[in-house]
């Protein structure tokens, strides 16, 4: 920067600062409306009993979702448990409803199985042709 | 109106000490117009609410992180999208520091200069040239390292210096035409 611009720099800002400052208005005004919108301001600081219910209800928030979660989890695993109990194969001296429902069980797979192997109708003279 | 700080200052006397620091650097911020009033009073409605929470050293460190926050509800509130500094009337002149009546017309030069500077860079500028702060204070207001504001505020200057050599150099033209 030369000389020349050194001082026009100068100069220039202090211009801006004038400038700006003489664009100030209305502290008056603006206190005035400051004071009454304090005295009307209807805020107040959050107590320690709301932060303490506020955490309360947070932390009840997150329980109930974690006792959702495990709920679900749990008849979940129940039902699978059940489904392996019922195609155990009974041990001798097991009661007769555990043989019975192991023989119900037994049918059922049969059942499943025949069906989903069922091969499609083909026409049998095209067959042997 | 009880409030005050740990230090006793009421909200008054903040008001009457930094009134004119937080008008200006809402300007600096991007509000116009009526909205730099609204603002302003947001700023010291915040103030009177956490006046009892302030125990830092530096007051205008304070007001001036609130007064950001205030600003950037307003840009974001009203979807304003300003982007240049508007703070004065924008005459379409080239200023002479030697001329009369020229006050306004260098201001705008220095206007229109910050209007075009990146916002980081502006605010490091303005904070050390129109403020009189320090890099380390600036450092601790906007919360970011001593080197960076030196950095952004050695690119501005320089920038600023560009403007001015061209404008120097338009002036001494002239003179000689003249």
């Amino acid at each position: 920067m030369t000389w020349d611009s050194d001082i026009m720099a100068q100069s220039a800002l202090e211009a801006y600062r004038a400038e700006l400052d003489e664009s100030i208005t209305q502290p008056e005004q603006n206190w005035e409306r400051v004071v009454s919108r304090v005295a009307a301001d209807s805020y107040r600081p959050p107590t320690a009993w709301a932060a303490r219910r506020r955490i309360l209800r947070r932390i009840l928030t997150i329980g109930a979702i974690v006792l959702g979660v495990l709920g679900v989890v749990g008849v979940v695993g129940l039902v699978a448990v059940g489904e392996r109990a019922e195609q155990a194969k009974p041990a001798f001296g097991d009661s007769a409803q555990t043989i019975q429902r192991y023989r119900r069980s037994q049918r059922r797979a049969v059942r499943h199985r025949r069906h989903s192997s069922a091969t499609p109708y083909t026409d049998a003279t095209s067959s042997h042709e | 109106m009880s409030g005050k700080t740990a230090q006793g200052v009421s909200l008054e006397g903040i008001y009457r000490a930094h009134y004119a620091f937080v008008w200006r650097s809402l300007l600096h911020m991007g509000l116009i117009g009526s909205t730099v009033d609204d603002a302003l009073q947001d700023v010291f409605l915040v103030v009177h609410r956490r006046l009892q929470d302030f125990e830092g050293p530096c007051m205008r460190s304070w007001l001036y992180g609130i007064a950001r926050r205030v600003a950037s509800d307003y840009r974001r509130g009203a979807k304003r999208a300003i982007t240049r500094v508007s703070t004065m009337a924008d005459p379409d002149v080239h200023p002479s520091p030697h001329g009369v009546g020229t006050r306004v017309a260098a201001a705008s030069m220095v206007q229109q200069f910050l209007a075009e500077l990146d916002d980081d860079k502006r605010e490091v500028f303005v904070l050390t040239e129109v403020e009189g702060m320090t890099a380390r204070e600036i450092a601790d207001m906007l919360g970011i390292n001593a080197n960076t504001v030196s950095a952004r505020l050695r690119a501005a200057r320089l920038k600023f210096a560009r403007v001015m050599s061209r404008e120097a150099a338009r002036e001494a033209g002239n003179r000689r035409r003249a």
